[in-house]
């Protein structure tokens, strides 16, 4: 699954430890979900998509979805 | 009582049950060291001893450093509850499990099949293995998911 996470921490001017700190997650994590090796847990997703403000299918892309259209 | 305290706190009881079970072991294998029924056993209820004395410290320390340092508690506490690294916890843990489970049912299997009485010291050489290698199996499969996702 793609994701925008580091497009929209850029544009936050934030490092990928502040996310972390935001998302109470370690760094690794958030430098896995930036490289899209690891699919967070609908919990995660959802703090996510509340630090920026967005809805999670703004900032998680369905592939699949993609494809089909 | 805040998440903080309480992180701090159950480090500080499982240092001090650590500390105060291995010394209670420690000492029971020094008054019953005549005990010829126990025999080598001895040696190793006495190994467990000083290992949940050093793990003791070890916790006691970590929490004391916590007063110390709060930057090392918070990032503790976020690596207990990181949902990723308890994801790989959980697989790395799951695998050892099969493997183990495999193994001992081989070794069961072996011992099962052979005609002679197995030899004490011949068993005490596959088993520890065994222990040692699910170890091995636990700790490789750790770095593999670290590396993987």
């Amino acid at each position: 699954m793609k994701n925008r996470l580091e497009e929209l921490r850029a544009g936050q001017k934030w490092t990928q430890q502040e996310l972390a700190n935001h998302l109470n997650v370690s760094r690794q994590t958030v430098i896995s979900l930036e490289q899209g090796r690891y699919n967070p847990s609908l919990l995660l997703a959802f703090r996510i998509a509340r630090v920026f403000g967005l809805k999670i299918e703004e900032i998680f892309l369905d592939e699949e979805d993609q494809d089909n259209e | 009582m805040n998440n903080d305290q309480q992180f701090k706190n159950k480090r500080l009881t499982i240092g001090y049950l650590a500390l105060g079970g291995g010394v209670i072991l420690f000492v029971l294998t020094i008054l019953l060291k005549d005990n010829a029924t126990l025999g080598n056993y001895l040696k190793l209820i006495q190994g467990i001893g000083v290992f949940l004395v050093f793990w003791g410290i070890f916790m006691l320390f970590q929490a004391s450093s916590y007063k110390k340092n709060p930057a090392i508690l918070k990032k503790d506490m976020v690596e207990s509850m990181d949902e990723r690294k308890v994801w790989i916890r959980h697989h790395a843990g799951n695998n050892a499990f099969i493997f183990s489970a495999a193994a001992s049912y081989l070794a069961l299997l072996i011992v099962g099949m052979t005609r002679e009485p197995i030899d004490p010291d011949l068993a005490w050489w596959v088993l520890a293995p065994l222990v040692s290698i699910t170890l091995v199996v636990y700790i490789a499969n750790l770095v593999y998911y670290e590396n993987k996702y």
